[in-house]
């Protein structure tokens, strides 16, 4: 290549006089520092203006609901957290750097770096205020661990205190200790002294502050280490019996894992102390190099202190290694008798940690001679059997059935089983706005007869919940025109109509109903539809959107008067509220701050507006309950009920359990809350919410000593039971969550109170499975049919007590049928019966736990196996086929297990969806009653045709060496 | 590979601050930015894996537990380990490469152009592979050497330091211009509602990435007020003048920059295509990003790349166009993936096209060239004279 001067520039010219300055360059670091700290200061700034403004957000909120002292006794607590952790960490970097730096830069440097840390020392901090305030307001728990004889309220309120402290001590000294190090070599840098000997060096940057800041680290880290004793209680054990808690290895001799923690506490103090004092001896020895004075009398010698170390080291080493050792020769071999106290003391601490002992069981021995159909229909629990489910089944995205997987993967969505949502949507929605995101089981008084009932709720939910629609495109129209849902869609559980279909006691826009009890204010401005959005109500120029009428539309204002809402009256809420926005929801700060819609004498701006968010935007502590967050009428009001939990996983020798992972989510992804992992749980309080005006009413229903704690610590938050109206109380249901971690996960292992049989796992049980879902359409790829296995999850059911087995003390106090909640079980690996657990739910019962029991020996079908003969049967093969041939779509319901007299019944709607009409129907029911399979358009013909052919006694039998089928006795 | 050296800030040899210590401190700071979407960002990083289709090699050589295998280290979900093994289009993968690579050398065309308007007489494959010898220089060094190593290339082949210093300058010109076109039609298809936001929202995001690192790593700007230290430190008065140069030939100049721009269109044709190539029939990665979406993302994009301050971008580029695609209401985790992945694509087709530029004795120069950029730093921190013939001392 070579420049011309005949080409397109002409001769003489030059271009532009660029030079090599115009080249990008490598910056000086402390160039990049500057950079690096004008970053991450406007983060901060950023950051600390989202969290002023959600603290002004959550003061009115709290205002809003007359919560204003919790919210003061949380900033106070997280402010005086702030203050000193945020100062402890600031003081540790800042002080070393401007005590020994000498470059203007690193000086300078140093306070915004403190800043930073006092800013994220301090929200780190002030994090934890919960502990703070239990730590300083937990009571006791009226017992005491086993090993070191402190009451149970040391190891759940003040323990995580002591931690917390340690914390805030221990990391301002290890970041003292860089700062040291940073701040030295910059002091040996800028006074040339680099040039040193590599001992030097390291001995004037390791001294003298660091050697002091050492001492510290290493005494602190010796309380540390003695503090993991503790800790001991709460362990997993994997391979042992003793599945959490300290085990024999752990406590007993002087070989044992505390005597190891003790050890390694003596070897901590003891290696800080020869380490310091030989960076003391080394320091002493190169001292003169900064001062310039003449060098000390103390040559550094290494050997004896590397020779201590190591000493030091290996006797930790040892102790550990003569530890497992012991484990291997005299624990291990000697399994279980040897664990036996701590394998009891774990059952019995998981057993009162989940609220088992207070289980009734109830041997259950079916009777011999069979029901007679007139029996069975006589029968209150049949009669109230609920064949329109009252829940919907999403398969949890996190399952580890890869079938499952495949399914969602293909299908796109995870919901599994919802007939009567489906029916809902395509009957009820009537405007394209509203959506029922979940249907409920529920119970109702009507006219003077308890009966039982599906429920949903007519809302319209929020963009985060349906993702972008017309009517909430625009801020207008999703803000201040469609703020509210109407009224309830409700169903008696046990009918429908000879279509199959649902009949209606509440029903339509606006809602009507002929039973007065069912009567309610219908519009639904809280709900779970509101969830991530907000709405604006009393505002100027346009009234809010009612519901359709025949030709047009109804509007509607929310009454001023109506306490609800906080009122958008200064510029500062329309500016903090317009912040809020932008990252929460909608990014609407321009509306905000130049809508003429707001009016500062009356708008409100009404947020949190699911009842989750509402419970734990205010009771964070709490666990909520996602799978029986449900509404019901009460007093002329639509309320939402939440189960709430209070939890903690510091309970010793509790087994450990995640909570809220039920292997079938009754929730959308959305609406679900995050699960904890606990050892330790209460069902102690039923959160109300208004759903008209989002009221919130806590009511503590458990003496339970979190409870208490919290109750304490917010004198004003809750009410107490007494204070709970009827038309509530009416309605309580059992937490599912807790009731599947509490029998699903907890009590199928530990009903066994014998040590050796829990050891050997010998009565090991398991949920009961179900097939559920399409039959015969193969649209999921997954073979030739879509349906899949689920797991039990606890069902509502009105029980009465005659159709249980007896038991010695009876059952629930009303003669009435009981609105309980129920799980069969099998043993592992085995599909029989061999318990079902009830919980009573009805006021003056609520909360009774029982477990009906078959006995080991005895055969009765469980619930897969219901499914299976159902499925082999000729009869009703021959009927599915034919449906599916005509472009039909059939499904599975839900295997009700109904104990009838005493004995066992399955019944299983199956729903038809036709190719002209989409609206699931029950056009049969299913009855399997001791392996005789009966199929009929309703409940009734069913289960009379349970009395025609052989006696039910005479199971079928199949003689394969004859290669025919026929029916006849064994014994013949 | 970085010469022992510091720069001089006028306060003493003592105070000579360690330039190798930036160059670490550009290298981490590509990883860490392009972590922050993945970590950050998306709620579930794994899922960026799995859309990447990483989760199930992670699997394959257990370090994932898979559930049909029960061997790894980390649980596996079933359903992340179902969308890792989600087909790839590989043939739309390829055409994706292949529009990036067009791209590269559509822009090596427009240095031949430049050159050629420059009175620069040359070889075609010489002024090709000097402008992809510089860009695959800057996606393996922090702080852009690209357009030093370039200009050197030039030098050495024979063309005048001053000419070849102007051509480089020129052709950054020009990459801004196409950016700008791009910028204007992204709007125009856009229209002055919602997406105004979005626009606003990209341009905030590079102008503050910018305004972080160039002008405030200048010296020349210390000292003054902020907007005219700004100017000074991007060379407004420069490109004013030599936009006023170029535009005297207005034919040749709208030609230069329908090229850039047509660059740029390419890369908006590979990112489509990588998108699509990653998307099945029932998961769609951005499904329902408009065109403007895509156009604002590489040009924004690109115009984070201008900042050199990581090897090839990493971490502005994928961070900027995160932040399009978030603005522009696309869920996070897709555009996270689409983002590393276009990142991705990008460097590695320019590392390929770089490769064959090391033929003949090119290879040792990639370290020279490393060299001799760090003495040019080394010199402006100094505030020694920065003379042309630097380009041409070994």
């Amino acid at each position: 290549m070579k420049d011309r001067t005949d080409g397109s520039m002409p001769e003489g010219a030059e271009p532009v006089a660029i030079g090599l300055e115009t080249f990008p360059y490598i910056p000086a670091p402390s160039v990049l520092w500057r950079a690096f700290a004008f970053v991450v200061w406007t983060l901060l700034a950023l950051w600390a203006l989202d969290g002023i403004v959600e603290l002004f957000v959550q003061y009115w909120f709290n205002t809003s609901l007359g919560f204003q002292t919790v919210f003061w006794t949380n900033v106070w607590a997280g402010a005086m957290l702030w203050i000193v952790g945020g100062t402890v960490v600031a003081v540790s970097i800042t002080i070393p750097l401007r005590r020994y730096a000498r470059s203007p830069a690193l000086r300078a440097a140093a306070l915004s770096v403190g800043a930073w840390g006092w800013l994220l020392g301090g929200r780190l901090a002030s994090s934890r205020y919960q502990e703070l305030l239990l730590g300083l307001y937990g009571g006791s728990f009226g017992e005491t661990d086993p090993v070191f004889g402190h009451d149970i309220g040391f190891y759940v309120f003040r323990l995580p205190l002591l931690w917390t402290t340690f914390e805030i001590l221990y990391l301002p000294f290890l970041l003292a200790m860089v700062a040291v190090v940073v701040a030295r070599y910059d002091s040996l840098r800028s006074g040339g002294l680099l040039r040193l000997s590599l001992k030097d060096r390291v001995a004037l940057i390791l001294n003298p502050g660091f050697n002091a800041l050492f001492y510290a680290v290493g005494f602190l880290g010796a309380i540390g280490t003695w503090l993991t004793r503790y800790e001991l209680l709460f362990r997993d054990n994997e391979s042992s019996g003793v599945r959490a808690g300290a085990e024999y290895l752990d406590v007993v001799g002087m070989l044992s894992t505390l005597d190891a923690i003790y050890v390694t506490v003596a070897v901590e103090i003891g290696l800080t102390l020869v380490i310091g004092y030989s960076l003391w001896r080394l320091y002493g020895g190169s001292a003169h190099l900064e001062s310039g004075a003449a060098p000390a009398a103390r040559p550094t010698r290494w050997r004896r202190p590397v020779a201590a170390v190591l000493a030091l080291l290996a006797v930790d080493a040892a102790f550990f290694v003569t530890v497992a050792v012991r484990d291997r020769v005299a624990v291990v071999p000697n399994e279980p008798f040897i664990q036996k106290e701590f394998i009891e003391r774990h059952m019995r601490a998981t057993r009162a940690a989940y609220r088992l002992d207070d289980v009734e069981v109830i041997e259950w021995e079916p009777p011999d001679s069979p029901l007679t159909p007139e029996d069975i229909l006589a029968s209150r629990t049949v009669a109230n059997v609920p064949i329109l489910p009252g829940y919907v089944a999403y398969v949890e995205r996190r399952s580890p059935d890869l079938q499952q997987a495949k399914r969602f993967e293909i299908v796109g969505t995870n919901l599994i089983y919802g007939p009567t949502l489906e029916i809902y949507e395509q009957q009820q929605q009537l405007r394209p706005y509203y959506s029922f995101l979940d249907v409920d089981a529920v119970r109702y008084r009507i006219d003077g007869e308890k009966r039982m009932f599906v429920s949903a709720v007519r809302e319209i939910p929020s963009r985060r919940l349906v993702g972008p629609q017309d009517w909430l495109e625009s801020w207008g129209t999703a803000t201040l025109l469609y703020t509210h849902g109407l009224g309830l869609v409700m169903s008696p559980a046990n009918a429908v109509d000879e279509a199959g279909e649902p009949l209606y006691v509440v029903r339509n826009i606006p809602p009507t109903t002929a039973a007065p009890e069912l009567e309610a204010q219908p519009r639904i401005y809280y709900g779970e539809g509101g969830t991530e959005s907000y709405v604006l109500t009393n505002i100027r120029h346009l009234r809010e959107f009612d519901y359709a009428t025949s030709q047009f539309r109804s509007e509607y204002v929310m009454p001023p008067e109506e306490i609800s809402g906080v009122r958008i009256d200064s510029l500062l809420k329309r500016i903090v509220f317009g912040l809020w926005s932008v990252t929460r929801s909608g990014n609407d700060l321009s509306a905000f701050l130049f809508s003429d819609f707001i009016d500062p004498d009356r708008t409100r701006i009404h947020l949190k507006r699911s009842p989750l968010e509402r419970v734990s935007a205010v009771a964070p502590f709490l666990f909520l309950d996602d799978g029986s967050v449900y509404a019901v009428v009460a007093d002329g009001r639509i309320v939402w009920l939440v189960n709430s939990l209070t939890t903690s996983d510091r309970y010793p020798y509790s087994l450990r359990e995640e909570l809220g992972d039920k292997a079938t989510d009754r929730a959308p992804e959305e609406l679900q809350f995050p699960t904890r992992r606990i050892n330790y749980a209460e069902d102690s309080v039923k959160a109300v919410i208004d759903a008209f005006s989002g009221a919130l009413t806590l009511y503590k229903i458990a003496d339970d000593p979190i409870v208490n704690a919290w109750d304490r610590i917010y004198p004003d938050l809750f009410r107490s039971d007494e204070e709970m109206p009827g038309s509530v109380r009416a309605h309580l249901t059992y937490p599912l969550q807790w009731f599947h971690i509490q029998f699903d996960d907890v009590y199928k292992r530990y009903h066994q109170r014998d040590y050796v049989e829990f050891y050997n796992l010998e009565d090991l049980w398991d949920d009961a499975d179900e097939v559920l879902g399409p039959i015969g359409v193969g649209l999921t790829g997954l073979g030739t049919s879509d349906e899949a296995t689920f797991s039990f999850e606890g069902y509502h059911m009105l029980v009465d007590a005659a159709d249980l087995p007896r038991g010695p003390g009876g059952y629930w106090g009303a003669s009435e049928p009981q609105f309980a909640m129920m799980m069969p079980f099998t043993p592992e690996g085995a599909r029989n019966l061999r318990s079902l657990i009830v919980a009573a739910q009805d006021p003056g019962d609520y909360g009774k736990l029982y477990s009906l029991r078959i006995p080991q020996g005895a055969f009765v079908p469980g619930p897969e196996q219901a499914d299976a003969m159902i499925d082999a049967d000729a009869l009703v093969n021959q009927q599915i086929t034919l449906w599916v041939r005509h472009g039909a779509q059939v499904m599975a319901g839900h295997t009700l297990l109904v104990p009838v007299h005493g004995d066992v019944l399955y019944i299983q709607p199956i729903f038809v969806k036709s190719a002209q009409n989409t609206i699931p129907q029950i056009r049969l029911v299913s009855v399997v009653y001791r392996g005789r399979v009966t199929m009929a358009p309703t409940l009734e013909e069913a289960i009379h045709l349970q009395g025609t052919g052989p006696p039910p006694s005479l199971p079928r039998v199949v003689r394969q060496d004859e290669g025919v089928i026929t029916t006849g006795d064994l014994t013949q | 590979m970085t010469p022992r050296a510091g720069a001089d800030t006028g306060r003493g040899p003592e105070a000579r601050e360690p330039l190798g210590l930036s160059v670490v401190w550009g290298y981490l700071v590509g990883i860490c930015l392009v972590a922050i979407p993945v970590l950050v960002v998306v709620e579930d990083p794994i899922a960026v894996l799995a859309n990447l289709r990483i989760v199930d090699e992670l699997a394959d050589v257990g370090i994932v537990r898979d559930v049909d295998v029960g061997t790894g280290f980390i649980d596996g979900v079933p359903e992340v380990l179902a969308h890792s093994r989600r087909p790839i289009s590989w043939n739309l993968l390829w055409l994706a490469s292949l529009a990036v690579a067009g791209a590269y050398l559509a822009r090596a065309l427009r240095q031949r152009l430049v050159l050629q308007r420059l009175g620069v007489s040359s070889s075609v494959p010489g002024q090709l592979t000097s402008s992809l010898w510089g860009r695959g220089l800057n996606v393996l060094f922090p702080f852009g050497p690209g357009d030093f190593g370039t200009a050197r290339r030039l030098v050495r082949a024979g063309t005048a330091p001053a000419r070849a210093i102007a051509g480089v300058f020129r052709i950054r010109v020009l990459e801004l211009s196409g950016i700008a076109v791009l910028l204007a039609v992204a709007l125009a298809l856009a229209g002055w509602g919602g997406t105004l936001v979005a626009a606003l929202t990209s341009v905030l995001v590079v102008v503050g990435l910018t305004l972080t690192i160039r002008p405030m790593g200048d010296p020349v700007g210390t000292g003054e007020p902020f907007p005219r230290a700004l100017w000074k430190a991007l060379h407004g008065q420069r490109v004013i003048a030599d936009v006023r140069e170029m535009a005297q030939e207005t034919s040749a100049f709208v030609g230069l920059v329908a090229l850039s721009a047509g660059a740029l269109t390419l890369e908006i044709a590979g990112l489509y295509l990588l998108k699509q190539s990653f998307s099945t029939r029932e998961f769609h990665l951005l499904a329902d990003l408009p065109l403007s979406g895509l156009i604002m993302a590489v040009a924004v994009a690109n115009l984070a790349r201008v900042v050199p301050f990581t090897p090839g971008g990493a971490g502005f580029y994928e961070l900027s166009m995160v932040a399009v695609f978030l603005a522009y209401g696309q869920d996070a985790t897709a555009a996270t993936t689409v983002a590393v992945l276009d990142g991705l694509v990008t460097n590695l087709v320019a590392l390929a096209l770089f490769v064959p530029t090391l033929a003949g004795r090119h290879g040792a120069g990639v370290l020279d060239a490393w060299r001799g950029f760090f003495r040019l730093s080394e010199r402006r921190s100094t505030g020694e004279e920065l003379a042309p013939e630097l380009l041409s001392i070994s």
